[in-house]
């Protein structure tokens, strides 16, 4: 186990991020895809067909096709000439994209999906495959292309680390980043979703033909905010206050409240083809990484 | 339980301003949220009156309270009444010889301060001594009386009766307290004993001659009162020589020692015991024969259980004229004798003998010749009938005649003694030699007793004088320190030994089985430094609370 952390190079930044114990429960995770979309070669097998050791079916010979892939026995059983086909073996980039606004800080949501960045950036290279880590809030903050290898998730991991929640959601910056990044990949937002907007986002994801999952992370004050009494709730990220005299009843409207918000977002998802996921903050992120991966088929 | 300061409780009024104060005070809290938006439509809460009262009334309010009523508590000075030991305490402190031992005499003045602090007063402290004293009369200070406690001074001489030292003192006292380091003896009072500490000390110091009159042997008895086995050292000095003695005493065990000593005539003899310790006092002892050589006229036939007898009681030497003491024995004298005469089965001038006869039981008078005798023991066969004059005083009867009998007649002090020594058991008692002592003490003119012990008071005859630091001291003399003093007198230079008492040195006899139950008296005792003591964790409780709060 501390091969793993120390074969990250500077295994500091990712050591703050992953304990060994976690790096090795998540280097015994195997990602497996319906349909990568990566076009590069990779560890994924693809519907294509291609020049991997997988055999796919059989065509009819034509002239020009490879002597090699000739299935002489069946030509000896049946006395016609077919050619093998294999399958296609392609990577698939793994887009995270990471809601840094203020009001992630609440909660421990930051620090969540800080860590469960840097465990799906460790499935990702632990597969072989390119990764990449977008902070967002009014705008895309990096729009680097993905990287492979261990040198790459080092500088994710620091990246990750010296990361700290500041401004505005702003769900538009991600349809500039669809637009930046035009490769097709694996797309994970990760983000609490209580802004609106978020519609224009996934949609402008799913347009970029991007597989797409939105994971909502959700701290103890948004699930079950202990306020009673007087009070003056303070929006974070606007600023704006309203002051409350917050009771049972007004306990229960804003649980309510937030179903509301939940369900609207969890249809969006349905239709838009985007993966729904919600996490509460307190629980562990490298069980939510191992739980997308074991979930999430794209 | 009562109050000094009932007004006191109108301080509670300021609970008001505290309660006004409490719930004017703005309480919005701010709680930072990730979506104010959710909570826009939601309508706030109006909960009951009640509720609200309750929500309002939170700890620090408790805290509060609690101290706005400590302190109107504290300012009312409330009293709890309590029992104490009963006030008026009258302090007898032992002032004997065995409290200057190390430790004792200090172990007495605490323990008499914790009765004073202990106790509501008023007080009075007497010492309990030879003479006693007063120490403190009747006093309510407390101050006044541990002051007091200054002034023991423990003496060397044996303490009186309590019943005499409390005669100091002819008010009745609800409560007497009685610090002794031995409470032997006491008994209806409160008694607090003070432990002693180990000591070695001579117990007995006694020197008699030998009966051919060419020696002395000196009797010590040696007490070791410690946890330990003492290898001890004897010394009897004489004005001649030095005698020694060692021995090995076990713990809590007495020894004795038989020192023989040789030399010529010896009338003062010290005996001192090594290692010393903390009460050094006992460690030396002085003893002295009483008065000079007693010159006896001897006549009719020898008796030589009678003469050891009476060397065993006085230094008896016989001279051929010129008597202190005529002694008869058994025969007819034809004129009477002059002066102080024993007459044993003799028959005198006008006072003829008779014939042998059963002698009965034995009975006694009260009378001082027969102190520390067992008549019981004494066995007479036969005595002889005698004829006594009329003012003779029959003190002892052997049946229905006369056995002794004393006369002071015209010729001096004669005694009477009619029983026939060699048909009685009387020369193999004990007790034959101490009635011969007590004859001799009737028969022979006044002496003052060689051995005093210190404070005990001795009338001197006249003519008689002690020195005593190089003065001559008449009259009535009280010896206050040990040692051995000069008596000079008519006949010549006599000495008096002089010792701290003997029981100074014994062991401490058990307390009393029934312990004294002190009176009670009912006290009332301030609680406002209590409180006040209360408030200040409250107060410091209640400002950890309030910054915990965000105030």
């Amino acid at each position: 186990m501390a091969g793993l952390g120390g074969g990250l190079g500077s295994g500091s930044a990712a050591l703050e991020l992953l304990t060994p114990e976690e790096l090795f429960l998540l280097s015994r995770a195997r990602v497996s895809l319906r349909r990568p979309r990566g076009t590069l070669l990779g560890s994924h097998l693809s519907r294509r067909t291609g020049t991997s050791l997988e055999f796919a079916d059989h065509r009819p010979y034509q002239p020009g096709d490879d002597l090699r892939l000739v299935d002489w026995a069946l030509f000896a059983r049946h006395r016609r000439l077919m050619t093998k086909v294999f399958s296609r073996e392609v990577e698939a980039p793994l887009y995270v994209l990471l809601d840094a606004s203020r009001s992630m800080a609440l909660g421990e949501k930051f620090r969540f999906s800080v860590r469960l960045s840097a465990a799906l950036c460790f499935l990702a290279f632990r597969s072989g495959d390119r990764f990449g880590v977008y902070p967002f809030r009014e705008s895309p903050g990096f729009l680097g292309k993905p990287r492979r290898g261990r040198s790459a998730l080092v500088r994710a991991f620091s990246a990750l680390s010296e990361l700290s929640p500041e401004g505005k959601t702003d769900f538009s910056s991600l349809a500039l980043w669809a637009e930046k990044i035009r490769e097709p990949g694996m797309c994970l937002v990760l983000s609490d979703f209580l802004a609106p907007g978020f519609r224009e986002g996934l949609r402008a994801l799913r347009f970029s033909r991007h597989a797409v999952a939105a994971v909502q992370i959700l701290g103890p004050a948004d699930l079950d905010p202990q306020i009673f009494g007087e009070a003056r709730l303070l929006d974070v990220e606007e600023g704006r206050a309203k002051p409350l005299v917050v009771g049972r009843a007004a306990q229960e409207a804003y649980r309510e409240a937030l179903r509301r918000w939940n369900r609207g977002l969890f249809e969006t998802c349905l239709e838009l083809g985007v993966a729904y996921f919600l996490f509460p903050s307190l629980g562990s992120p490298v069980e939510a990484a191992l739980a997308l991966a074991r979930r999430w088929r794209p | 339980m009562s109050f000094a300061s009932p007004w006191a409780w109108l301080w509670l009024l300021s609970l008001v301003p505290v309660l006004i104060l409490h719930f004017l005070r703005r309480r919005e809290r701010e709680y930072p949220v990730s979506a104010l938006f959710l909570w826009e439509g939601i309508r706030p809460d109006r909960p009951h009156f009640l509720e609200r009262l309750r929500r309002r009334f939170d700890l620090l309010l408790l805290l509060q309270v609690f101290a706005v009523l400590l302190f109107s508590l504290a300012l009312s000075q409330p009293l709890l009444p309590s029992e104490k030991p009963s006030g008026a305490t009258l302090l007898v402190l032992d002032g004997s010889a065995s409290v200057l031992r190390g430790g004792v005499a200090e172990g007495i003045v605490s323990q008499a301060r914790e009765v004073i602090s202990r106790s509501a007063g008023p007080w009075a402290i007497l010492l309990w001594a030879n003479p006693p004293e007063i120490l403190c009369g009747r006093t309510s200070s407390a101050a006044e009386a541990l002051q007091a406690l200054s002034r023991f001074r423990p003496r060397l001489g044996r303490r009186p009766e309590l019943a005499q030292a409390l005669a100091l003192f002819p008010e009745p006292w609800p409560r007497i307290v009685v610090i002794t380091d031995n409470p032997a003896g006491i008994s209806g009072v409160e008694v607090v004993q003070v432990p002693r500490p180990e000591n070695l000390a001579i117990t007995a110091f006694s020197v008699r001659p030998s009966p051919d009159g060419t020696r002395y042997e000196a009797f010590l008895r040696i007490l070791n009162d410690t946890h330990a086995y003492k290898d001890v050292q004897v010394r009897v000095r004489t004005s001649s020589g030095e005698y020694w003695a060692s021995r090995l005493v076990p713990p809590q065990e007495e020894e004795i020692v038989i020192l023989p000593i040789s030399g010529g005539r010896e009338s003062a003899f010290v005996a001192e015991l090594s290692p010393m310790d903390s009460f050094p006092w006992d460690n030396v002892r002085y003893f002295a024969f009483s008065g000079g050589e007693v010159r006896v006229l001897w006549q009719g036939e020898e008796d030589r259980y009678l003469w050891a007898a009476l060397r065993a009681a006085a230094p008896a030497i016989r001279v051929p004229s010129s008597p202190d003491l005529v002694v008869a024995f058994s025969t007819e004298l034809r004129e009477n004798p002059r002066g102080p005469s024993l007459l044993v089965g003799t028959e005198t001038a006008g006072f003829p003998r008779g014939k042998l006869r059963e002698a009965g039981p034995i009975r006694g008078e009260a009378h001082p010749v027969l102190h520390h005798l067992s008549l019981s023991q004494f066995r007479v066969g036969k005595v002889w009938e005698s004829t006594f004059p009329a003012e003779a005083q029959v003190v002892l009867w052997a049946g229905d005649l006369p056995l002794l009998a004393l006369w002071d007649g015209p010729y001096g002090r004669w005694a009477f003694f009619t029983a026939e020594l060699r048909s009685s058991n009387l020369p193999l008692l004990p007790d034959f030699p101490i009635l011969i002592r007590n004859l001799l003490g009737w028969l022979l003119p006044e002496e003052p007793p060689s051995l005093l012990l210190v404070g005990e008071g001795l009338r001197l005859p006249a003519g008689f004088s002690v020195v005593v630091e190089g003065k001559e001291v008449e009259g009535l003399w009280a010896p206050e320190k040990p040692g051995i003093y000069e008596l000079r007198r008519p006949q010549g230079k006599g000495y008096i030994a002089v010792n701290v008492p003997w029981e100074a040195s014994f062991p401490v006899s058990p307390a009393a089985e029934a312990p004294y139950v002190a009176a009670l008296a009912q006290v009332s005792l301030p609680l406002w430094p209590w409180v006040l003591l209360a408030l200040l964790p409250l107060l410091l409780g209640e400002a950890v609370w309030f910054r915990r709060q965000g105030g």
